[in-house]
């Protein structure tokens, strides 16, 4: 059921089919089989002149291709496969030194970065009654990296019928193998380092009314190991240092996602909310407000609004006067204490089994915006601009 | 339920099948429209006096039908029943204008007070379930059944149908839809895996006066029967949302293909002339 898209008005009675006594349950296998393809385009913007200090200025350009199968296998199990490739190219921010007049400026990384990722994994879900069980391992590749995952989701329905629990368990151990690492060019690169992440997340979905429906989450995640970025560097005293972060991460996020079925105007309202703070101290925010209007019986266009914003980790800053006492750098804009938004527009035509999708995005952050003050702008900050196609199939 | 009720299921103790049984009664006595005792009786009752209140299941289903009339434009409405005070399709008249328009008078969802869990209906109101009830019991009975065991079967109530899992042998149910002139006939077999399969028609109870064809079913915007479809048939991941779609396309008329291809659902239509449409299948002659 929750792998299907249904049109607005069926969305609509099946919401209200689900609110009545036992028919959640009745509904619940109702899992069809399905198949994705969706190819993206997603584009960074140059660095503007002003905030720049090397002759490169483009950054990346990712090329995305992905598929997604799912098949039931008898009456309690459905499998499900994912695959994804993406090919990159262009120039990622290397390191923030102090510009002429003390401001920060961003030098990218001189040659131009190719590399190419590989995701597969696979799924497999158990329906027995109330509960679901799912379990799945994916593995991910590219040039210099591995990473290998898995994953164990334990749905459960409430005696209520109108609310679930669902419990999830993940692990990925990934290995980074840094193109050059060790070598007499970049002898500070590391030549080899791996980092491994457990994640565990408890949410609650319950129906509220015919028209409505909230979803709140917890998860935690803990990372340990290599957390630094081996391509990145930080300027410290005017000399050039390795980027250097804690090797271990606590993570907790908290998310609440509300959907509300306007019948009158054949609309939907998907309001969601994400705080995320972490050991590293970044405090971070997230609102997402989306509108799915129906447009005659094929069409559904939605136009979103995203906006984020967070407070810098502790050791983190555009360029260091002296080195800190902990030993640890990093002028990663991701880092950064910055605010940004995103403008979407989606369109999507249902035709029987078949539905096609179209979708802009727009990514702007900006220092200026971030909810808290914040004296220095990282220069590396990206903007870009993603757009993609989608076409998928039920059977 | 008022027509005949099949019952198939396998895997599973005998006494489940009791339950089951056991179920459909409940149903029955709450909701018949027939029944003195009833709570749809108490319902009808209270007309014109204080507000309801009502049980959880009970108001889950008027939700739920006010979604339905909302989506259908009006024309799925509980409230249509008082419509038969005026149309008597076994006298072979038209109705007598007067009376006819006093019936009008006390029909639309839109009249009613719903406020969960309180209902107050007007004086003259009456709701009848039964245009989801069968289809909701069907749901019900098939969850049930999966619940305590059953590996396979299939509810079917008088031609609403909810599948509980597959034959034995692992294939999906073979389902006859029939022909709406010639009852005895197999007008299409389709094949059901899952959820939940529904057929509204003109099957009986209409009238002919002067060569003109008055189907039993009325239009609750009108007050008139409606021209269209023969029967429509619709499958869907519940009965209860195949028999909204399949009623709700009857009382379209021209506008039932519309509103099928907007749900989406895998749809048979058979028109006034026998001719099949949609996209509900295999389809076999």
């Amino acid at each position: 059921m929750a792998a299907t898209e249904y049109s607005p008005k069926l969305q609509a009675l099946l919401l209200s089919a689900l609110a009545l006594p036992g028919l959640a349950q009745a509904a619940a296998r109702e899992d069809d089989g399905f198949f994705v393809v969706r190819a993206s385009q997603y584009a960074e913007d140059a660095v503007p002149a002003e905030q720049l200090a090397s002759a490169e200025d483009e950054r990346y350009d990712i090329k995305i291709l992905q598929a997604r199968l799912s098949l039931p296998v008898g009456r309690s199990f459905s499998l499900g496969t994912t695959l994804a490739y993406e090919s990159m190219s262009g120039a990622s921010p290397w390191f923030v030194e102090a510009g002429d007049d003390g401001r920060p400026v961003q030098v990218l990384s001189g040659a131009t970065i190719e590399d190419q990722r590989r995701d597969a994994a696979v799924d497999l879900r158990w329906y027995g009654g109330r509960h679901q069980l799912a379990l799945s391992a994916g593995v991910s590749v590219e040039d210099d990296y591995r990473a290998l995952s898995g994953g164990l989701e334990w749905l459960v329905e409430m005696p209520d019928e109108h609310s679930t629990l669902n419990f999830g368990l993940g692990y990925s151990d990934d290995r980074i193998e840094p193109t050059e690492g060790g070598s007499a060019r970049f002898p500070t690169r590391p030549a080899q380092e791996s980092k491994s992440s457990y994640s565990a997340v408890v949410g609650f979905t319950t129906i509220i009314n015919a028209r409505s429906q909230w979803q709140l989450a917890v998860s935690a995640t803990r990372l340990d190991g290599f957390l630094s970025d081996p391509y990145k560097l930080a300027s410290v005293d005017g000399a050039l240092v390795q980027d250097a972060r804690p090797d271990s991460r606590w993570q907790l996020a908290l998310s609440s996602r509300y959907r509300h079925r306007f019948t009158g105007l054949d609309a939907s309202l998907h309001a969601d909310y994400r705080y995320f703070l972490d050991e590293w101290e970044v405090n971070a925010h997230t609102v997402n407000l989306a509108w799915h209007q129906d447009l005659g019986d094929y069409l559904t266009l939605t136009p979103s609004v995203r906006y984020y914003s967070q407070s810098q980790a502790y050791f983190y800053q555009a360029y260091y006067r002296t080195a800190r006492e902990d030993g640890f750098a990093s002028s990663d804009y991701r880092l950064s204490p910055y605010g940004a938004y995103t403008l979407g527009l989606s369109l999507r035509c249902e035709l029987g089994d078949a539905a096609i999708s179209l979708a802009a995005e727009r990514y702007d952050s900006q220092a200026g915006i971030a909810a808290g003050e914040v004296r220095v702008e990282n220069p590396g900050l990206v903007d870009f601009t993603l757009f993609s196609l989608g076409v998928e199939y039920r059977y | 339920m008022g027509s005949p009720c099949e019952l198939r299921v396998w895997g599973c103790a005998a006494e489940v099948l009791t339950a089951a049984r056991a179920e459909l009664e409940r149903l029955e006595a709450k909701y018949s429209r027939y029944r003195d005792d009833s709570l749809t009786t108490r319902i009808n009752r209270s007309a014109g006096s204080a507000a309801l209140a009502l049980d959880a299941e009970t108001a889950g289903l008027l939700d739920y039908a006010q979604q339905a009339w909302q989506q259908s434009g009006g024309r799925f409405d509980l409230s249509t029943g008082v419509l038969r005070r005026a149309w008597d399709f076994k006298s072979g008249k038209l109705p007598d204008p007067a009376v006819l328009a006093t019936a009008r008078a006390c029909v639309g969802w839109q009249k009613l007070e719903w406020q969960r869990p309180r209902l107050r209906l007007p004086e003259g109101m009456e709701l009848d379930f039964g245009g989801l009830v069968k289809e909701y019991a069907a749901d019900r009975v098939a969850a049930l059944l999966r619940e305590r065991g059953a590996r396979g079967g299939m509810v079917d109530l008088g031609g609403d149908i909810a599948v509980v899992g597959p034959q034995p042998d692992g294939s999906a149910w073979r389902i006859g839809i029939r022909d709406p002139r010639r009852r005895e006939a197999a007008l299409a077999v389709i094949e059901l895996a899952r959820g939940g399969l529904a057929t509204s028609g003109d099957y009986e109870r209409g009238m002919s006066i002067a060569g003109v064809r008055y189907s039993h079913l009325l239009d609750p915007l009108s007050g008139q029967p409606v021209r269209g479809a023969a029967s429509v048939s619709v499958a869907a991941p519940l009965c209860l949302l195949a028999g909204t779609a399949s009623t709700s396309a009857m009382l379209m008329g021209e506008g039932a293909e519309a509103w099928l291809r907007d749900l989406g659902l895998p749809w048979l239509l058979v028109g006034q002339d026998a001719e099949l449409r949609g996209s509900l299948g295999p389809v076999h002659s």
